[in-house]
Parts: C-alpha cells; structure tokens; sequence
C-alpha cells in the first residue's frame, strides 16, 4: 500500500474512534447540525415550490387593453401584433367580454339583462416576456383608441414582494441556522482536541507533522457533517414526498416540483453545505486550538 | 553535533534566568552527563535542544543548524532525530506498552512493520514480555525503560534522558544506565540530566554542571562534585 494511503487511513481510524469513543457529543452535535440543516432544506423547498408558482403565474399573465368606441379595432390588432414581445394578440368584443363575465359570475346574469352592457370592447394579448409588461404598456397607452391597460401586475408584484421577503428571511436564516451548526463543529471538535491533548503532546514531542496532527480532527468533522447530511436527507426526502402527496389534493393549482433532477440538486447542495460546515469548523477548532505551543 | 553559543534563557513570566551565558560542545557519538542541583537548568537546557523553546539570547544549534531559524516544518524532521525520554516519562495511560511505541513510530512517519520494530525496541530494554501491559500495569522501573524504549524505536542518531534513573532504587538504576552505555557504543549519542550523584559517579563519562543556569564545570572524566 503506497504511504499517503496508510497515513490517511490512520488518520480515518483515529477520527472513527474519535467519534464513537465521545459518541453522547457525536449524536449532539449531530442533532444540532440535522435540526439547522432540516429547517434549511424545508425552507429551500417552500422557496422552491413558491418560484414555481410565480413562473407559472407570470407565463399565464395577459395585457387587456380597454378601446374607445371609436377605436379602430383591426388597425390596433395589427399594430400590436406587429410587436416582437406580443406571442398572441386577440380582440374581444363588448359582448363576448360580458359573456365571459356571466360565465364567471352567474349570478350577475339578470343585472345583465336590465342594463346596457358597460364593458368596453378589449384587446388581449400574451407576451413572451412577462418582464417586458411594463414596456408594452406604455406603448399602448399611447396609441389612438386605447382608453386604459390593465396587466394584471399587480398579482405578481404582490408575488415578487413575498418572494423577497421570503429571500431576506432565507438569507437571515441561513446565517443563523449555518452558524448555529458551525458551533456545534467547532465545539465537538475542540472537545475531541481537548480530549488528546496528551497524545497531542507526545505527537508533537517526537515529531509529528502539523498535518499529520491535524488530519484525524478534520476527518471527525468531515464525518460528522457527512452524518448530519445523511440523516438529514433521510428525514427530509421522504418528510416532502409526505408533505406534497398530502397537499396535492387540497391545492390541485399549485404546481408542486416533482422535478427528480431539481430536488436531486438540493439535496447535493445541502450534502455539501453539511460536509462543508464540518469541515470548516474543524478547520477553525484546529487553528484555534492546536497552535503550536513549543 | 549539539552546540550552545552564550546561551542565555530568561523565563520573562516568572523572571527566571533558567541558564546565563552557556556555553559548550557535544560532539558525535560522546555520552555527557548535564548535573546540578533541582532549578539549575538541566531541563531548560534539553528543552532548547528539542527546541520547545529558543533562548533568549545566544543559538543553539544541531548538526551546524541554528535551532532558532528552524521553519515550522523543519521542526518535526529535527525532533524525528532526537529520542526524548521524559522526567514523568509520558507514557499514554490508555495504551499498551508495545502501542505507546507504535503510537510515537506512525506520529514521525514510519510505516511497515511497526509492531516487529516496537517488539525489538521493547526486548531491547528487556521487556518484551510485558507489550501487551498498559503502563499502571508496569512497575516504575518498567515506565521508565519503557520511555527509553519509545526513545530509541525510531533509531534516532540523538539520545536525551531527563532523570531517566528518578525515584529508581540503585540496582534498577544501573541496569538502566546500562542499557545507555550500551545504545551509546552502537553510535547513539547520549546525553543525561540528572541530579543522581551515584548514576555519575558509577559510569564515569563527561560531565557537565550547572550551577544556578551558569556552567560552572566540564570535565571530560566526569564524576560528581557541584
Ligand atoms: N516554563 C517555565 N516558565 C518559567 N520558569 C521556568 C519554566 N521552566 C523552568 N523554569 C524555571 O527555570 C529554572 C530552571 O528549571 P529547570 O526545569 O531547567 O531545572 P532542572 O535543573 O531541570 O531542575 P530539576 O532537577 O528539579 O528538574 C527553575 O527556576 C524553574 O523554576
Ligand atoms: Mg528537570
């Protein structure tokens, strides 16, 4: 066997040792690391599924333009769908506008029998882009006939603006719950160094490299986020599956994300953020602690 | 092979000048006892040698290298040619005899074969047959010449002995003291601390003494007079 192997195997086995010897700390700091990382992965997910429903919303979303009666109806039409950003362009006629609406709100159907019709007549029109609304607005506005434009907007900022607090809230909560499982590192694996110090002692004494001293407490902490991580996606993958066979029939709109290769991506991304914290609070509990004295 | 220049060493916390102005030369291959009384400087002056710390004046230096500019990871290759045993001989409680050896030969980087080398350090000191024991299993005797035994695992060209006889009745102590004349014929070069007046004047070897951190004498036929 070549020699980086077998220090590193050595270093492996002392780390495992390390673990199970001190295992009341392990299954702590484990606990400590699988809550923060859990409420992380649940939030990731529910940010997930709500962009999904904003995308959804937003390619569903359509420009109405109200005309004036004396508008003219196919020189607009023409106009409009001449535009890139217009995908579909379509007039709607007062009559078939309160068609519509009775069609929504049957019980508006006998006001609508003792009333002239009060709709104007309208253009509706899907664009490519829902970022490019607010463009295609003006321009409208200023063309001949066009009374006013409505672009449903409003919804998806209302949408935008919970997203984005949803995304501070993410970012504050990432901070704390990453800081609170990068104690728990820190601490185990300054306990474990404490728990050496004599075997440190002698290491150093007969000349031990730093690295060699160093390596088994990085790997305790490599182990113990990638023991956090496993526990955690074993919590959470079936927990999600639960969550959305549950909430599919209550919500059938909402269009949850099933998407294997997505959800396989968070979990990778969460693998590695818990192998990452254990390895940076290793990192800093060594730097901290193993300084050497002389 | 060690040489101090005006070495002087002032512990600045406590105001201590553990040694004034020390000055000498250890060739390769000599057996050199360092005496005094207890707080004269014998342990400081081993502690530079192993450099767990540098003086604060003068240099020390190891083979013609200036301890002083040792880089950080020169340091281990240093300590890797230096066998230290102990004052309180720092065995691990939780290991056995024959792993605290094989616990010391992986830290410097060995590989193949440790526990056939822990074995022949072990017989060498005459205590192979107690590998498996754990050192409150051994008698004070059996710590300390399993502490030598650690020392001489790796081969190391370079022997110190901090009391490596303390709290040992006399005939222990000889056999002991035996057993370093002996690695010092194979080529070791030794060197011994202690405030044994009988250890020094049983085997007569060089010996220099330290009087309130100052050398006061080095005499090459040694023998114990403060
Ligand atoms: N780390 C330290 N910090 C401060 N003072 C120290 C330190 N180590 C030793 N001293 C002081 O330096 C002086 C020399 O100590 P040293 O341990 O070298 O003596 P010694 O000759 O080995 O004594 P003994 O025979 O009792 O082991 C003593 O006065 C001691 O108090
Ligand atoms: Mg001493």
């Amino acid at each position: 066997m070549p020699r980086g192997w077998d220090a590193l195997s050595y270093a492996l086995s002392q780390a495992l040792r390390a673990v199970r010897g001190n295992w009341i700390a392990s299954v702590a700091t484990i606990t400590t690391m699988t809550l923060s990382l859990t409420i992380l992965a649940g939030f990731s997910l529910v940010s997930l599924n709500l962009n999904q429903v904003l995308a959804a919303l937003q390619s569903e979303l359509e420009v109405t333009a109200y005309l004036s009666e004396r508008a003219d109806r196919s020189r607009l039409l023409d106009t409009v769908r001449g535009w890139p950003e217009v995908v579909r362009a379509e007039f709607i006629g007062k009559d078939r506008a309160l068609a519509e609406l009775v069609a929504d709100l049957p019980s508006l159907s006998v006001a609508a029998g003792l009333v002239d019709n009060p709709l104007p007549d309208t253009l509706r029109m899907r664009l490519a882009d829902p970022a490019q609304t607010s463009v295609v607005r003006v321009r409208l506005e200023q063309l001949p006939g066009v009374d006013g434009v409505e672009d449903g907007s409003d919804a998806v900022n209302t949408f935008l603006a919970v997203s984005e607090a949803l995304r501070v809230v993410g970012v504050i909560l990432i901070v704390v719950l990453l800081s609170s499982a990068l104690f728990a590192i820190v601490n185990s694996i300054r306990a474990a160094i404490t728990a050496r110090e004599d075997e440190i002692e002698v290491q150093r004494l007969v000349g031990a490299t730093r690295n060699f001293i160093r390596a088994p407490f990085l790997i305790e902490g490599f182990l113990l986020g990638l023991m956090s991580a496993t526990v955690t996606l074993g919590l959470v993958i079936p927990g999600y599956q639960l969550v959305i066979a549950r909430l599919t029939p209550q919500l059938p709109f909402v269009p949850f994300v099933r998407d294997a290769a997505l959800l396989g991506q968070v979990a990778g991304l969460l693998g590695l953020l818990a192998v990452l914290v254990g390895l940076v609070g290793s990192a800093i509990s060594v730097s901290q602690h193993l300084r050497e004295r002389n | 092979m060690i040489e101090f220049k005006h070495v002087t060493k002032t512990y600045a916390r406590t105001h201590t000048h553990a040694l004034r102005n020390v000055d000498f030369a250890i060739g390769k291959g000599e057996f050199v006892y360092i005496t005094g009384h207890s707080g004269a400087g014998k342990s400081t002056l081993l502690a530079l040698v192993l450099r767990r710390t540098v003086p604060t004046e003068g240099v020390v230096s190891i083979a013609g290298q200036d301890l002083s500019r040792l880089r950080d990871g020169q340091l281990p290759l240093l300590r890797r040619r230096i066998g230290m045993v102990f004052q309180d001989h720092r065995l691990l409680p939780k290991l056995s005899a024959a792993d605290n050896l094989t616990f010391a030969l992986r830290a410097t980087g060995a590989h193949g074969q440790l526990e056939q080398k822990a074995l022949n350090a072990l017989r060498l000191v005459g205590l192979a047959h107690k590998r498996k024991a754990f050192p409150i299993e051994l008698s004070l005797g059996e710590q300390q010449r399993v502490a030598i035994a650690r020392a001489l695992v790796t081969n190391p060209p370079l022997l110190l002995c901090d009391e490596p006889t303390g709290n040992l009745d006399p005939d222990t102590s000889w056999e002991i003291l035996e057993l370093l004349n002996d690695v010092n014929i194979k080529g070791t070069t030794v060197v011994i601390a202690t405030h044994s007046r009988d250890l020094v004047d049983a085997m007569k070897h060089r010996t220099l003494v330290l009087r309130n951190g100052e050398l006061v004498r080095d005499d090459d036929r040694g023998g114990y007079s403060l």
